[in-house]
């Protein structure tokens, strides 16, 4: 956010009041009243820099020196989105070269404020003016590269692949950060958006999809991403969570083999959970089961979430204790 | 850096800096003379709500203020932080917040948000910034809180919602992440810890505590992220906030819950870091929708409410 200069520019940079070509502009401090409250002790650069800005703003010039001075303005405080919204408009009352303006956006995104949203706003704008998003994967990639978590990045990377139907190769993108790092939940959450946005989970789709999560899961079976990204896939699955042979088989299979992933114990959890409410007698996830599951759950395999585990047992007994009154009335 | 407070003078320092960041097209922004944004404006009417004073409620124009917040809707509902500025689940919130407290809601205000932030739950339960993002406990917050305060929680599946919510907290650090497969922050202590409290009952109290306690806290005073790095009035503020939401319990908690000695209730921890903070923390239960004092929110209800004739006023002007 706010920030001090280096010591280079502070001896090579001329404070406004000292410059000819703004003599003709009366600089406006700050007006923090009369008892200031935690008064921020700005240096001697900033409070001059400023000083002019709200000028500027205040007598609306909108001028090749009014921009040049948003520029300092933004480079002492990128996080001041009134800067921001003004340079805007100067950029259109001028009608500046807006891919010289996309240079030096990119610059301090990349360099400098990948996590600032005022940054990455005005480049969406720029863009958005331009109707260009040629550059814009590349940009989100370079980002993404140093942090592939950046929340703005992906912000930034799904608008343009929504807005400019970019969906093309974004799969393969996907598939090569999550052999980077199997638990990058961003990159799975990327997977879903694009097939919501291309092909839907059809059938087919979700065969595949299914099949791409479980070999993951194979590799690591503590993964969250993985699972959660599993369920989401159920969830469009006419059948439910609990009815897919392949996922049913594999769950039996892992925990068969010993495995006590707290994922998998969950999951299973809920699959017994939902036969539960449907009034299904499933011999193998029943009450029964999801009752000893949460007991381990809690004990053993999940104990800092021991109470929800707990809960859960109550909940699916109740449920249980609902569809067994509702069968008894109706008999 | 930052200039000594004295303590008692804070409550008028506080509201004539804050009127000088009202502008007269509604709204509060950042700083004097800054356009207005949807975060200052809420923190504005937080702050002069905790304040509580008739002088700090009565500084917000409650009719510019409604005009502002309209200004800023999207056809669907949802709200840019601030004139030509981004839109996230983070406008909604800071509106339905500025809008309950002030008591200025109406139906053509807030028409097709709920639907919006329902659109904003992901695959894995917990919201986004914005449809179709990562699940994050900041924007979580702000989606449920702002569902809450509408009445509008069926607009999100609060069971799966549930299920990824209890998943945030770490099972070896004891506090929270704010995404799958992140690290801990202290900060979600509030935004992952008040959501328990407002819709469902089992907060791990203790667990969070330990978190807070034994690894947010800097032995020069004030809260942070995690060990190793510094702290700030951010991390300070959620902190805190989560502590409170720990001690104090949610909707099912029947007791007030410490881990260590009865002095570390929040209310003498709060005096000890005076000194540091911005203005005096919460030395109650706070409401966790909104991040102040239960009886300043009251109270500001109360006044704001007793004022209704200039709410029908405004609706009819629009």
């Amino acid at each position: 956010m706010a920030e001090s200069s280096s010591d280079e520019s502070e001896t090579t940079f001329q404070l406004y009041k000292d410059r000819k070509e703004w003599k003709d502009v009366v600089p406006v401090p700050q007006d923090d009243g009369e008892q200031p409250i935690v008064a921020i002790d700005y240096t001697e650069q900033f409070k001059d820099v400023f000083d002019y800005f709200r000028a500027v703003l205040q007598s609306g010039e909108k001028s090749e020196r009014a921009l040049e001075l948003t520029k300092d303005a933004a480079a002492l405080n990128p996080a001041n989105y009134t800067v921001w919204q003004y340079r805007r408009e100067i950029l259109k009352a001028l009608n500046k070269d807006l891919n010289e303006e996309m240079d030096f956006i990119e610059k301090i995104i990349v360099y400098n404020q990948p996590k600032n949203y005022q940054v990455w706003h005005h480049r969406k704008v720029i863009v958005e003016w331009l109707q260009e998003a040629s550059k814009e994967k590349y940009l989100t990639e370079t980002v993404l590269a140093k942090d592939a978590k950046n929340y703005h990045a992906w912000q930034h990377r799904q608008w343009i692949i929504k807005t400019f139907n970019l969906y093309e190769g974004e799969l393969e993108y996907i598939d090569s950060l999550i052999s980077d790092d199997i638990r990058n939940n961003s990159a799975w959450n990327q997977r879903y958006f694009v097939v919501m946005g291309t092909t839907g989970f059809t059938e087919e789709v979700l065969d595949r999809e299914i099949d791409y999560t479980l070999s993951s899961i194979k590799v690591v079976t503590e993964n969250e991403s993985a699972w959660n990204y599993l369920r989401g896939v159920l969830l469009h699955d006419k059948c439910g969570l609990s009815r897919n042979k392949k996922v049913t088989d594999f769950c039996q299979d892992l925990y068969n083999s010993g495995n006590r992933s707290p994922f998998l114990l969950a999951l299973i959890v809920d699959m017994c959970s939902e036969q539960v409410s449907q009034g299904n007698k499933d011999p193998l996830y029943n009450l029964e089961m999801a009752k000893t599951l949460c007991k381990e759950l809690a004990e053993k395999y999940d104990t800092v979430r021991a109470k929800y585990w707990e809960y859960i047992a109550e909940t699916v007994d109740k449920k249980s204790n609902k569809e067994d009154s509702q069968v008894d009335a109706e008999q | 850096m930052i200039q000594k407070i004295r303590i008692d003078a804070v409550p008028n320092s506080a509201v004539g800096f804050l009127s000088l960041c009202q502008n007269p097209t509604g709204g509060f922004g950042g700083g004097p003379q800054q356009q207005s944004h949807l975060a200052p404006t809420y923190a504005s009417v937080c702050a002069l709500c905790t304040v509580g004073l008739p002088e700090a409620l009565s500084t917000v124009d409650r009719k510019m203020m409604y005009r502002f917040l309209v200004s800023l809707r999207s056809r669907e509902g949802a709200f840019m932080m601030h004139e030509g500025g981004e839109v996230d689940v983070r406008g909604c919130y800071c509106a339905v917040v500025a809008a309950k407290v002030l008591h200025i809601g109406t139906p053509e205000l807030f028409k097709g948000t709920a639907d919006w932030i329902g659109s904003c739950q992901t695959y894995e339960g917990g919201l986004s910034g914005y449809p179709g993002l990562e699940a994050h406990g900041g924007y979580t917050y702000c989606g449920v809180a702002a569902l809450v305060l509408l009445q509008r929680t069926d607009a999100i599946d609060l069971e799966r919602l549930s299920h990824w919510l209890v998943q945030r907290q770490m099972s070896v650090e004891g506090g929270f992440q704010g995404r799958t497969n992140k690290l801990v922050d202290g900060c979600y202590s509030f935004w992952i810890g008040c959501l328990f409290q407002l819709i469902d009952p089992i907060l791990p109290r203790n667990a969070l505590q330990e978190y807070i306690l034994f690894l947010a806290q800097s032995p020069g005073g004030g809260f942070r992220d995690k060990p190793g790095v510094p702290p700030d009035y951010y991390h300070t503020c959620y902190v805190l906030s989560g502590l409170s939401a720990c001690q104090h319990g949610g909707r099912g908690a029947r007791n007030t819950s410490i881990v260590g000695p009865f002095s570390n209730l929040l209310v003498v921890i709060i005096r000890r870091y005076a000194k540091f903070l911005l203005i005096i923390a919460p030395q109650s239960p706070i409401e966790p929708k909104i991040n102040i004092c239960l009886h300043a929110f009251r109270k500001a209800e109360e006044y704001f409410s007793a004022l209704d004739g200039l709410h029908s006023r405004i609706v009819e002007e629009q």
